[in-house]
């Protein structure tokens, strides 16, 4: 018996010293990377890489990974897919002191990031670089730029791998012939009347009144349109310095008035989002089930619409008065960015280098989206594929440039909370619990008490 | 060194225990008290380990009960769901349990039917359940038109909550059945006899000899079905993810959300309301503990 006493003891010993084993062992095997990381340069590195995608954007950055490795083969990159909200995986990482070295990033999410110092600040690898020069970038990378203060200006942090205007008119050409209806005109935007009277025509009913085509679709980023819809009024959601929400301002109720319209009421021709809606929008155009939809380039290859069936055209997102200029927005903005605790931080630029000089040929061959290499989207992205190929590319491309701006950022309001914030009150309206007013002055007191909540040190 | 007897029991009682404890340790009491420092502080996520977490005192738990109407709505929600849900489930698997203890053929082929949903994992169920339901293209519904019914929005802001219930009292109808189906099992015949010896019919049969002996069981049911309510997340999320508003978020989920928001509110106002969850769960429980003594018969023993 006392035999089998001491021995249990010396068992539950040997599990303690296993458990503070383990724990001390991978603290030692991390300096010891980073040590042998300093020490030789040329030594072999694997980074992590966090990214999302679907399998059509996973195998090209796998090809990228292939390509880059013939050249440099001592960097391993290790990618690691997101499986479920992206955002909320990459937070826990950091939380464990496990982040990736690399991955991607979105406006939206960026300003945390900033303000807690967790990107590396890529401005001198930029000036000191060989193959990616300040010049090869889009302006609209400025959104990843960040002085301390504000974003805008400053260092930068992220670099923008492709980029499109997100919300172009995308329509199917089958449907507005079946209807009668002359295509829109892909240089002039329609109103936001007219637009709404084209989709209420467009929204095919069967014998019992039940929706067989939608006119139009706004399911794949509900509360995006909105900041589109109030830039064109020409107010803006906050003051100046984004610390009070201007929401209710007379001068944005138009934009929220036509958000609205085109998805409540009886004979509205898109149905509201709820979490609810089954079914991947993309898709749903694919099948023909909806007329207008909204997207940017890359949606083109990532839903494989070419085999859909009907020829597809696009055209400037409609505007509030005739007249008005035309505007579109980015939302996108996928950038590459590194984690400030990365120890390999030189090896991980070679890779962000080589993925926007050399990756972005492949993506320009797939014709995927804007390439973020400027040199690149002006060159191969222009000149690759059919005429059909081109001629889209092109017409994006003069989009993005000519008439399409970022997505407005706000340091104290998070895109998340504000998407939560206008998707509870604009569903109380869609349901017919509230009206437009009471869901304003509800959002209103919300924002604020957010800026409050973010703003105060 | 010799041990005495008792000392020798301790140590093996320590021990064999011991797996338990440290796991304890661990994964519930350590991170139970960080979050309750948290609680009183200001951080998010992605702060963690990084920035020392600012002192806000009780600035959390007083904007829960006075600013927070979210987190008022998601408990309102929450104790709906978890009523209907343990009522629907106790009541139907008891009626359940009644049926397939008697002396039937197929007993076998019925108790297994039932049981079934129970083993489809959860992602399956609401993805089955959302086919079903779904606004766009309800199967539900489909059946319905043939007979000129419908359409019906299961999942608009009246109905989701009502639906959420319907998917999880489907799934958990099968293990309270088999429990309450065991306990039915244990009840000595000889009393039924005595009853029907009185002349009582199948009433007097099921309130004075059923009841009694199954009331630990039911208690037993009850109480696991009202924590497991209260701290219910997968369904909503899978299957409304907490809309339309917020009709079917529940307390859980509004932790959740929040704790990985970037905002001011971040992990510290998470953790304050996790703590309020744990109170009023606490409280809730200790007061139906307490009531439900009076109904439970335990062979004899007050």
């Amino acid at each position: 018996m006392k035999k089998l006493s001491n021995s249990l003891f010396a068992l539950l010993l040997a599990f303690l010293v296993v458990l503070t084993a383990c724990s001390s062992n991978q603290g030692s095997s991390s300096t010891v990377s980073s040590q042998g990381g300093k020490a030789d340069d040329s030594g072999p590195v694997t980074l992590t890489y966090f990214l999302w995608g679907n399998d059509n954007e996973i195998q090209m950055t796998n090809s990228i990974i292939a390509k880059f490795n013939e050249k440099y083969p001592n960097i391993k990159i290790e990618i690691e897919r997101s499986t479920g909200d992206y955002f909320q995986t990459l937070k826990t990482k950091f939380a464990g002191k496990n982040e990736p070295d690399i991955f991607l990033m979105e406006p939206g999410e960026v300003g945390s990031f900033l303000k807690d110092g967790l990107l590396a600040d890529l401005t001198d690898y930029l000036k000191n670089g060989t193959a990616l020069k300040d010049s090869d970038l889009w302006p609209v990378n400025d959104i990843y730029k960040y002085d301390g203060q504000k974003i805008g200006s400053g260092s930068l942090y992220a670099i923008i791998k492709d980029w499109s205007p997100d919300y172009m008119m995308v329509y199917n050409k089958k449907l507005f012939d079946q209807a009668g209806i002359a295509y829109p005109d892909p240089n002039t935007p329609m109103t936001w009347d007219e637009f709404l009277a084209t989709a209420k025509k467009l929204t095919k009913r069967d014998a019992k009144g039940n929706i067989q085509v939608y006119g139009t679709d706004m399911a794949s980023t509900p509360y995006k349109h909105i900041y589109e819809y109030l830039q064109m009024t020409g107010g803006s959601l906050y003051t100046q310095d984004g610390k009070k929400s201007n929401i209710l301002d007379s001068k944005l109720r138009p934009a929220f008035e036509y958000f609205v319209n085109l998805q409540s009421g009886k004979d509205a021709p898109a149905q509201y989002t709820s979490g609810t809606t089954t079914g991947d929008p993309g898709a749903r155009f694919a099948a023909g089930q909806v007329a207008i939809t909204w997207y940017g380039l890359w949606a083109y290859s990532s839903y494989a619409w070419g085999s859909s069936g009907f020829d597809i055209g696009f055209a400037p997102p409609p505007v509030m008065k005739k007249g008005d200029p035309k505007l579109a927005i980015s939302s996108g903005l996928v950038s590459h960015a590194i984690s400030s605790n990365c120890v390999n931080t030189d090896a991980a630029w070679k890779f962000i280098e080589f993925y926007m000089t050399e990756g972005q040929k492949v993506l320009a061959q797939n014709s995927f989206n804007i390439p973020g290499n400027k040199t690149v989207a002006n060159n191969e992205f222009l000149n690759t594929g059919s005429d059909k190929v081109k001629e889209r590319n092109k017409y994006f491309i003069d989009a993005a440039t000519s008439y399409t701006k970022p997505i407005p950022v706000n340091l104290y309001v998070p895109q998340s909370r504000f998407d939560s914030i206008l998707s509870k009150e604009f569903t109380m309206i869609f349901e017919g619990k509230q009206t437009l007013d009471q869901a304003l002055n509800k959002c209103d007191s919300q924002l604020n008490d957010v800026i409050s909540q973010n703003s105060d040190k | 060194m010799k041990l005495k007897q008792h000392q020798r029991d301790t140590l093996n009682f320590y021990s064999f225990a011991s797996p338990w404890i440290i796991g304890f340790l661990l994964f519930s009491v350590i991170p139970m008290g960080v979050s309750l420092y948290y609680s009183f502080t200001k951080i998010s996520v992605i702060q963690i380990g990084r920035k020392n977490p600012s002192f806000v005192g009780f600035n959390n738990y007083i904007r829960i009960f006075t600013k927070d109407q979210d987190f008022v709505a998601s408990i309102i929600n929450t104790f709906e769901f978890t009523f209907l849900k343990v009522l629907f489930t106790v009541v139907i698997s008891l009626l359940v349990a009644l049926l397939l203890n008697r002396a039937m053929p197929g007993k076998r082929l019925f108790r297994t039917l039932i049981y079934l949903p129970s083993i489809i994992p959860i992602i399956g169920a609401a993805l089955l359940w959302q086919l079903l339901l779904s606004n766009d293209l309800s199967l539900i519904n489909y059946f319905l038109s043939f007979l000129h019914i419908g359409p019906i929005q299961f999942l608009n802001i009246q109905n989701a909550l009502s639906s959420v219930v319907l998917m999880s009292v489907w799934g958990s109808i099968g293990p309270t059945m088999i429990l309450l189906l065991a306990a039915l099992q244990g009840v000595p015949n000889d009393l039924y006899e005595a009853v029907t010896l009185d002349g009582g019919g199948w009433f007097a049969k099921f309130k004075c000899v059923t009841m009694p002996f199954i009331s630990p069981t039911l208690l037993y049911t009850t109480i696991t079905g009202l924590i497991g309510g209260l701290q219910s997340y997968a369904e909503m999320k899978l299957l409304t993810n907490g809309g339309p508003g917020n009709a079917t978020t529940t307390m859980s989920m509004l932790v959740v959300n929040n704790a990985f928001m970037d905002d001011g509110l971040g992990l510290g106002y998470a953790c304050s309301e996790a703590w309020v969850i744990f109170a009023i769960t606490l409280v809730f429980t200790g007061i139906f503990f307490s009531v439900s003594n009076k109904f439970v018969y335990y062979g004899g023993d007050k």
